[in-house]
């Protein structure tokens, strides 16, 4: 026998206590997993999303970021700065008869012959074929989209009161960018009323790689009225938002977890009062006071680790729920986080146990042994 | 050997001051069988509890083999204890979640005896006293006798120099107290181990070597 089986032993002896406790420290372990893994399969994505769609260099109106409104009319001087391989435009459509974020409300008019030769290495067609030129009603569909809706090739679906036949399922690795139908550019301007020579963003390829910034500093010098970011610059802005999410969602879950750490220390000091007499035993037979001591802190320790191990569970589940409700969020949970929660459960179970370990090792045994 | 000089100890409750022993001058020799006897409160315990290094005097010295354990930290003691003496008390302090042969080891879990060891040593103290049956009950699921010999096998598994054993047939029935006490004896008698037994019992008191009558905190004869 030795120190683990006793504290196992006695963990299992108040079962409905145990699992209380439990359940109070995997609570906010799993506010901190589901979180913390939301908030970082939303960075992952908003990260991936910016060097795939948005190609080297993304241009947008001087000013705006998510009312921008250009004239196609830029793309030539664009294409003319030094640097510039691939110019491509992008309409962005939300019909919100859908409802906002629901599958299927979400749609890109982009130019069929541009979008190949800027999209062909970053996209799978899955099945079918890439939207051409003629295919003023034919539409890609996203492959998360397409899972979501059920759809195939050959399939009608309507869209913004129009009907339009999809030609091709499309995977770009990305939830976001799988979510939407891609149309024809000219028919995205007509069905939501906008000028023929519109665009929301205008996406650049660099001749050479590593000219990113360089290429978007001459754009905005040589072109009036726009505003050229590259990935990195974005994604930098990005990430310091994304950043304090993160902390902001640690932030709430510790202090849920706190208050399962408040419940361990409660938990044990009521199980230290209760066993006075079993720790006199424990001093009279020879255990010194740091072996009394570190018996409870095992204990705590253990109930650190399990509420620890079932919080990450009922986070993984947690993940999955907002997952499902809220398309376009996908919970990432990384082998770090893990261990970044298994840490903070047991440092919990072991800071709670510290004072009632305190008061164990610190009794005195005639005294203890007179407890009935 | 253990030399008691002019031991006491006070106890305070609350306002009051409990003199509990008052001046207690005592030598026992090795292998001695000693019954420490006198009425409730009259500080039998408290001695008992002094010579077992569970408590510190107020005044006085305490030497056990030479060791004055009023000068030495806490550290020493539980040494002391986990080494040298075994403890038998009135109400057995078993611990109910574990069953016989765990209650048995558990002074030697914080020590480097191996676990096979341990069990073995354990078992064969189990049919010492007549236990080779009950190894697996929990103490709920043994009757008092069972329980009190539990924990006499507990107080033998570190092999100690001295049994201090405090009403040790106070919860059992008379047949029961017999064996319980004959055990201890034998102990005393082919181990030589020290057997200090605090009772009411006069019986018990009349089988030892020596008996030692307090009163009020003092020794009367």
């Amino acid at each position: 026998m030795d120190m683990l089986e006793i504290v196992l032993n006695n963990v299992l002896r108040r079962k409905a206590r145990t699992f209380l406790t439990l359940l109070g420290i995997s609570l906010g372990v799993a506010a901190i997993v589901a979180l913390v893994s939301l908030s970082l399969g939303l960075e992952a994505n908003a990260l991936d999303i910016m060097g795939k769609v948005t190609g080297d260099i993304t241009i947008m109106q001087e000013g705006q970021m998510f009312m921008s409104s250009l004239s196609e009319n830029v793309m030539g001087d664009i294409q003319r700065v030094n640097g510039v391989k691939l110019v491509a435009p992008t309409v962005l459509l939300t019909d919100l008869s859908k409802g906002f974020n629901n599958p299927g409300a979400e749609a890109r008019g982009v130019n069929p012959d541009l979008e190949e030769l800027f999209s062909s290495s970053s996209w799978d067609i899955i099945d079918g074929r890439p939207i051409r030129s003629g295919d003023t009603h034919g539409a890609m569909a996203g492959s998360v989209l397409a899972d979501q809706l059920n759809l195939k090739v050959g399939q009608s679906i309507e869209y913004m009161g129009e009907k339009f036949r999809i030609v091709g399922i499309l995977s770009f690795g990305n939830t976001l960018l799988d979510q939407a139908y891609y149309i024809h550019i000219n028919t995205a301007r007509e069905i939501s009323g906008r000028s023929y020579d519109h665009v929301n963003m205008i996406r650049v390829k660099v001749s050479k790689p590593g000219t990113e910034e360089e290429v978007a500093k001459r754009i905005n010098l040589t072109v009036p009225g726009v505003e050229a970011r590259s990935s990195a610059a974005m994604s930098e802005q990005v990430s310091e938002f994304l950043a304090i999410i993160e902390k902001v969602t640690w932030a709430i879950s510790a202090v849920a977890a706190i208050v399962g750490g408040v419940g361990i220390a409660n938990t044990m000091l009521m199980s230290v009062i209760e066993r006075t007499k079993e720790i006199g035993v424990f001093k009279a037979v020879g255990w010194s006071n740091s072996d009394v001591m570190k018996i409870i802190l095992i204990e705590g320790l253990i109930l650190g680790l399990l509420g620890g191990i079932l919080g990450i569970g009922l986070g993984y589940v947690a993940m999955f729920l907002v997952k499902d409700l809220v398309p376009g969020f996908a919970g990432k949970i990384t082998l770090v986080l893990i261990v970044e929660a298994l840490t903070f459960a047991i440092s919990l179970g072991v800071i709670g146990g510290i004072y009632p370990a305190y008061r164990a090792a610190h009794l005195n045994p005639v005294t203890a042994l007179k407890m009935e | 050997m253990i030399r008691i000089e002019n031991l006491s100890k006070y106890y305070t409750m609350g306002t009051v001051t409990v003199k509990a022993l008052k001046g207690i001058n005592l030598i026992i020799k090795d292998g001695e069988y000693l019954a420490i006897m006198g009425p409730s409160g009259s500080g039998k315990s408290t001695l008992l509890n002094l010579l077992g290094a569970l408590d510190k005097p107020t005044a006085g010295t305490v030497y056990f083999d030479g060791i004055n354990l009023a000068r030495v930290d806490e550290s020493v003691l539980y040494q002391l204890r986990r080494k040298k003496v075994g403890f038998v008390f009135q109400s057995f302090n078993l611990i109910p979640t574990l069953n016989a042969i765990e209650n048995v080891l558990i002074p030697l879990v914080p020590t480097s005896v191996s676990k096979i060891e341990g069990y073995k040593r354990a078992k064969e103290l189990l049919m010492t006293v007549g236990l080779e049956k009950r190894i697996l009950h929990k103490p709920s699921e043994m009757s008092g006798g069972e329980q009190q010999r539990v924990a006499v096998a507990r107080a033998l598994i570190n092999n100690p120099k001295i049994i201090l054993a405090d009403e040790p047939t106070g919860n059992v029935d008379t047949k029961t107290g017999g064996e319980i006490m004959n055990l201890l004896k034998n102990l005393n008698i082919n181990m030589g181990t020290t057997l200090i037994v605090v009772t009411h019992d006069p019986e018990i008191g009349n089988s030892t070597e020596r008996t030692v009558q307090l009163r009020d905190g003092t020794i009367v004869e």
